[in-house]
């Protein structure tokens, strides 16, 4: 394990039924690092994604977040030890507002105790300065003026935008975003963009990302994580994984298959 | 002849006071009982269709240890909104890991297999004989009530302490669990209903908050179950027949889904409606008259469904962003 990984997956294997989805999985993810997962369709990208994050219970392997062991935690306590994903398809809260979604997402808010909960004095101040820092993020991600409006309200990309505000209301360690950039226009998309790249720089972040624009992933990536059929088949730096025959046969190999 | 009368209806009874007692008795404890659901559907999206099961857990563990264990009757009643709590954790451990379809069969399960226990354990619930003997506690204090009234100018009536008691009671429990839904807690259950795996993302054990807001909800329905035991003085398991749910929906779907307000009207008007049916003059045996109220009631929840989906206090746009 190289010594700056801050997310280690190590031999994770998960077969659903014969089919081994994931199959012995491999790889590191450097703290601060935006770092890409990519495959053809069917590779179990987002498979992994869901034994990492908990969603999925893993057959076997490990996980480490800072070297402690996160395998097969429930997705909860996974997103309050700072390891917090997005999902491809958005969950905006259609029906709760804008500001609930994002004040939902407040980490040790006393008042989400049941027997808290009556007694409001008790977590007013946790409430306003959840409300403060959650006003702060949708000004940065420019829903500032949505803050009172249903989530169900807003359109696709922005809310992939609330998604990810959200999850930065966690604080996370390790930001799992898959397919950030699946049904967001290119303005909004660029937007998007230079936020991942602002937490990076900023909040050093560490990013963990699936995504299937080649060009996006190679232009805003430190690192690439090939998958084809289950299996890690190519890793490195953008110019090495361009170079890598493999990567190409198993792109162009599922093409050939597949269509 | 008045058009009322050609009608089959008189509203003489509209001017009735005991008409009007009973059915605030009635919509109260229905009302408490609802808040329950309106808690786990309305507010978390948990089906339970089990509220009638733990009614009965609640308001048999509290006749069993007046009348058989010679206990007190508030710590008889404490003793059962604990077995009620207790029983839909028991009931919500193994179940509401399931998908949703499959938790409310299991729960409609529990209440089925609550209410054939009570009817087959003669020896501890009195079967289907009933259950009776724990009112005394309730009848002091119902004097006593009818003391303070008397006080105030108020004549004694059958019932009038029972609705003073249950209207109280029912106003503060629809008052603190509206101000439990709108806390933080309150916002945990709604983004379970929206979507349990976004909250789950966000770092909420999901699991636990559907188990207390199962809790809770039965525990309501315990407190119903006690209204409705000293109201008729007698427990027996036919009173807890899965129909009383299907009440509670009714209530909660007139109401508006997740309106705690609409849980108050909608526990008014149903019971309204079903008791004023009573009323129905017609030319028929008793029977067809009895289906006749319900077909009325049928009507009238289907106009409302028609004209108004989102129920009397429900808000339209959120029923157009539900699933969306």
């Amino acid at each position: 394990m190289a010594a700056d990984a801050l997310l280690s997956v190590r031999n994770v294997s998960k077969r659903f039924g014969a089919i081994p989805a994931v199959d012995d999985v491999t790889f590191d993810v450097a703290e601060g690092s935006i770092t890409a997962l990519i495959g053809p369709n069917g590779a179990g990208k987002s498979t992994l994604f869901n034994v990492v994050t908990g969603f999925v219970r893993g057959d076997s392997g490990e996980v480490l977040l800072d070297g402690q062991s996160v395998f097969r935690r429930p997705p909860h306590t996974l997103a309050r030890r700072g390891l917090v994903r997005t999902f491809q398809l958005t969950k905006a809260l259609s029906v709760m507002s804008v500001l609930d979604n994002m004040l939902l997402a407040s980490p040790r808010n006393r008042g989400e105790r049941l027997g808290l909960a009556a007694l409001r004095p008790l977590w007013r101040g946790e409430e306003r300065r959840a409300r403060e820092r959650a006003r702060e993020l949708l000004q940065v991600f420019g829903l500032a003026t949505k803050a009172n409006d249903y989530a169900g309200t807003l359109s696709g990309g922005q809310r992939k935008l609330l998604e990810l505000a959200r999850a930065l209301m966690l604080e996370p360690r390790v930001l799992l975003l898959d397919e950030p950039l699946a049904g967001v226009n290119r303005t909004l998309g660029r937007s998007l963009l230079e936020h991942i790249e602002g937490l990076r720089a900023e909040r050093r972040t560490t990013i963990l990302l699936v995504e299937h624009d080649l060009d996006v992933v190679m232009r805003h990536s430190d690192a690439i994580v090939v998958m084809a059929q289950g299996r890690v088949v190519a890793s490195g730096t953008p110019a090495e994984v361009r170079r890598d025959e493999r990567v190409i046969s198993a792109y162009l190999g599922t093409v050939t298959t597949d269509e | 002849m008045t058009g009322a009368a050609l009608l089959g209806v008189t509203f003489e009874f509209l001017t009735n006071q005991d008409f009007w007692i009973n059915v605030g008795v009635l919509a109260t404890t229905y009302g408490v009982f609802a808040l329950g659901i309106q808690l786990n559907i309305g507010t978390t999206g948990i089906f339970n269709f089990g509220q009638a099961g733990f009614m009965a857990v609640g308001s048999y563990t509290m006749g069993i240890l007046v009348v058989k264990s010679g206990a007190s009757f508030w710590l008889a009643v404490l003793a059962g909104l604990g077995t009620a709590a207790a029983a839909a954790i028991l009931v919500g451990l193994p179940s509401l890991r399931l998908r949703a379809d499959y938790f409310a069969i299991s729960t409609l399960a529990f209440s089925e297999i609550v209410r054939y226990t009570a009817d087959n354990w003669d020896g501890l619930t009195g079967g289907n004989l009933g259950l009776f003997g724990y009112t005394d506690t309730w009848n002091d204090l119902s004097a006593r009530i009818d003391g303070w009234l008397g006080h105030l100018g108020i004549a004694p009536r059958f019932l009038l302490p029972l609705l003073v008691v249950n209207l109280a009671i029912f106003l503060v429990l629809a008052a603190f669990v509206a101000l439990l839904v709108r806390s933080p807690w309150g916002r945990v259950l709604n983004a379970i209903r929206e979507d349990e795996d976004a909250a789950r993302a966000l770092g909420k054990n999901t699991f636990a908050y559907k188990l207390q807001s199962l809790s809770l909800a039965a525990a309501l329905a315990a407190i119903a179950g006690y209204m409705l035991a000293i109201n008729i003085s007698i427990l027996s398991p036919q009173t807890f027949d899965p129909i009383l749910t299907a009440y509670g929906f009714v209530i909660v779907i007139l109401g508006g889904l997740g309106s705690y307000l609409g849980v108050i009207v909608g526990s008014f008007f149903l019971i309204f409606m079903l008791e004023a049916t009573r009323y129905i003059d017609l030319p028929l045996s008793d029977e067809r008259v009895a289906a006749v109220r319900f077909m009325i009631v049928g009507a009238v929840l289907m106009l409302l469904v028609v004209f108004r989906p989102q129920g009397l206090f429900g808000k339209k746009e959120e029923l157009a962003l539900r699933g969306r």
